[in-house]
């Protein structure tokens, strides 16, 4: 064992150690340019949590990694949401052609990750979910939704929680507001009735306790229902209509 | 062996180097400067050979040019064997530098070193930590990322606003109006060969001087300096406790030096380098630039700066700021160089340091800047959620679209620019909220052509449900008083 053992034995243990010591800068330390993000949870950490939330938890809007949302959904039509917002309502447009801060590559990544850890479509295999959208129901030959039977509709399968016209159950969850209604689509307000918000406690299209699932048909007169209860001035507790009916 | 010291001293003969050690290295100095206070000094200039060193070879691989630079730094991260390591040893470095730097002028300066008859000795080194802090401004551009490109942005933004003088002065640095492919040129030049030319250059006059004054005595409070005495007392003292600086005064020196390039090293292997942080792309406007932490003091100072102050405080302050560091010596011309016998010296240090500290901690934290991201990156408290009713459910998906959380905290998280808004129903009324949200006011912004009716109705039914469990909102603490 000479010296220029000792030493060359020395630096080749600093060169090994030198892999590993923790000041390296790893590759996901790299920073890279925001419109080259391709990493679809990043994506959603950085663009959707903020109104969405993490999955399972208490959010303003919609739980992203609801299976029956996303199997009511589907891919395709979740990166359309995603590229073009929903307009009237706090969903803003993603895609960088709308002004947006996301590129095609990115939003498709994006959904892409959405449904490859959240979505269970094996379980969803022998259920037949409703259409998605009104077309869609149109397509499979439902009539257009009617708001009077929808009324009725609703008094079977909405009133107990959100009261005989939508005023609610002591105020918590009336839906009859203006304002509300306002800034939620129709598109909104269908897929909530398919596929509930379960963080909230409600119940999707099938899983209203001692009733049978509701049918394509009554999805879309629901709706039409709730549609139009819609005010010509909402928010405006000035307009002598809405401050009648005392809500703004 | 016998050949050697012939080989030794014909040199000798010619270049006179023993008489050279002898009167450097050798020279006598007062036992008492032996003290651990005094390592600062050499510990900067040790920075300073680390600095050169691994300069050097960073060079090897760097290329100066705006189109490369940047991922000539991420090939020394990624590519090049243990290149991270030599950024890194160069970023801690330098930081090691300017934070010796700092605690050798405050040591300096509580021990009255700079009174006659050194006065020189602490101009040159005021003029050393200018030039260091040159060096720090334009290697952290060398760093051409999205913080080196607003820190020369900022920079020269400064420098442009300069009363005639502006205008050519940013020409000449940028090599243009505006930062373009000259820049970086002219930066490395400054850092690779002007700056280290003038520090060697100031470095020989400050160690020349150290040596003609001799190095100060631990100060004693019962023999202030008098001029007229200090000469032969200071004669006397090398006579009486006089050791040579090598081996005897050098020791603690080393022992510290030693510790310091361990502590660099350290540093370099736990925390690595730093950047760089983004391509310097002006497009990319998601960033939040800062800068190293030796000018965070000046970065938080800048952003707090009242609009119509700025130009004279930021062009007058600092040479206000210089021209008293300069003049310390002539400022203080008492003779007392013990600092517990100089009060005010002690507090002005105090003080110095509490407020770069503070500014350094606001600089970081930047509570004035929105935080950009929280809007869609950081999830509402299920606190702020739980038990709502749809519209006080849409009013919060309001407030994450429209931005409001990046300037009010909720929860704790969120920009700081803003009031947290925890407790804001507790706090204002409904009535109040609508005012304030479409008015604006106070540092606010007026959003009543960004919200429509609904969404103004919307997010106040929900900020009204914004109040501790332990306090009630407004609305029902009126309604109280009114029906008691």
């Amino acid at each position: 064992m000479t010296s220029l053992h000792v030493i060359v034995s020395i630096v080749l243990v600093i060169a090994v150690a030198a892999c590993d010591l923790p000041g390296r800068p790893t590759q996901a330390e790299r920073r890279v340019r925001p419109d080259r993000v391709l990493d679809g949870a990043a994506l959603f950490e950085s663009h959707c949590r903020g109104c969405h939330g993490e999955p399972g938890r208490l959010a303003p809007v919609r739980d992203l990694g609801d299976p029956v949302f996303l199997a009511v959904i589907g891919e395709g039509e979740l990166r359309r949401v995603v590229s073009d917002g929903v307009a009237g309502t706090p969903m803003p447009v993603f895609s960088s052609a709308g002004g947006g801060p996301l590129t095609e590559a990115q939003i498709a990544a994006l959904a892409d990750s959405i449904f490859a850890r959240w979505a269970t479509p094996k379980a969803f295999e022998s259920v037949t979910l409703p259409p998605y959208s009104e077309a869609d129901a149109r397509r499979a030959g439902a009539q257009p939704g009617d708001s009077e039977r929808g009324l009725a509709v609703w008094k079977d399968y909405c009133a107990e929680c959100h009261g005989p016209t939508g005023e609610g159950g002591g105020g918590a969850l009336r839906l009859d507001q203006g304002s509300f209604l306002a800034l939620t689509s129709d598109q909104g307000l269908r897929s909530i009735v398919i596929a509930g918000r379960p963080e909230l406690g409600m119940p999707s299209w099938r899983e209203h306790e001692g009733k049978p699932p509701l049918t394509v048909q009554q999805i879309s007169d629901v709706v039409a229902w709730l549609a139009s209860l819609r005010r010509p001035f909402p928010g405006r507790p000035h307009s002598s209509g809405d401050l009648a009916a005392g809500a703004p | 062996m016998q050949r050697l010291r012939a080989l030794y001293a014909w040199f000798d003969q010619r270049l006179g180097l023993g008489s050279f050690f002898a009167e450097t290295a050798g020279h006598l100095v007062p036992e008492s400067s032996g003290s651990w206070f005094y390592v600062f000094g050499s510990a900067t200039l040790l920075c300073f050979v680390i600095q050169v060193l691994t300069g050097i070879c960073l060079s090897l691989v760097y290329v100066p040019s705006a189109a490369e630079a940047y991922t000539s730094l991420e090939y020394l991260n990624y590519e090049v064997p243990l290149g991270w390591y030599l950024r890194a040893v160069h970023y801690w470095g330098s930081n090691f530098m300017v934070a010796l730097l700092s605690v050798h002028m405050a040591q300096v300066f509580l021990f009255g070193a700079y009174k006659y008859p050194r006065e020189l000795t602490w101009i040159s080194g005021c003029l050393l930590f200018l030039l260091t802090l040159g060096m720090a401004f334009t290697g952290q551009i060398l760093r051409w990322d999205q913080d080196a490109y607003w820190g020369v942005g900022i920079g020269m933004s400064i420098a442009g606003r300069t009363p005639f003088l502006g205008e050519p002065l940013v020409h000449a640095v940028l090599g243009g109006p505006i930062i373009g492919a000259a820049t970086l040129s002219r930066f490395f030049a400054l850092h690779v060969f002007v700056l280290v030319g003038l520090i060697i250059a100031v470095i020989t006059l400050h160690l020349r001087l150290v040596l003609r004054s001799g190095i100060s005595e631990y100060p004693d409070p019962d023999q202030p300096v008098d001029r007229a005495t200090y000469h032969a007392r200071y004669e006397d003292l090398i006579r009486r406790t006089g050791v040579p600086f090598f081996p005897n005064a050098i020791a603690k020196d080393l022992v510290f030096g030693a510790l310091v390039i361990l502590a660099i090293l350290g540093a370099a292997a736990v925390f690595g380098p730093n950047g760089p942080n983004g391509p310097p792309d002006p497009t990319l406007i998601h960033t939040s630039p800062r800068p190293d932490f030796y000018f965070l003091p000046l970065f938080a100072v800048f952003a707090l700066l009242p609009p119509y102050t700025e130009t004279v405080l930021m062009l007058v302050g600092p040479v206000i700021g210089i021209a008293l560091l300069f003049a310390v010596p002539f400022l203080d011309r008492s003779g007392q160089r013990n600092p517990l016998r100089r009060p005010v010296a002690c507090l002005a240090v105090i003080l110095v340091f509490l407020v770069l500290g503070s500014l350094a901690y606001l600089g970081e934290t930047s509570p004035w800047s929105p935080e950009m991201d929280a809007w869609n990156g950081l999830p509402l408290p299920e606190s702020a959620v739980a038990g709502r009713s749809p519209l006080q459910l849409v009013g919060a998906a309001v407030f994450q679209n429209k931005q409001c959380r990046n300037c009010h905290a909720l929860g704790g998280t969120g920009g700081a620019r803003g009031p947290s808004l925890d407790d804001v129903a507790a706090r204002l009324s409904g009535d109040q909220l609508i005012r304030q949200v479409l008015r604006g006011g106070g540092n606010m912004p007026a959003y009543a052509k960004q919200l429509t009716p609904p969404e103004v109705t919307a997010l106040v039914a929900w900020m009204e449900t914004l109040h501790p469990a332990y306090e009630p909102p407004t609305h029902e603490k009126t309604w109280r008083r009114k029906k008691p």
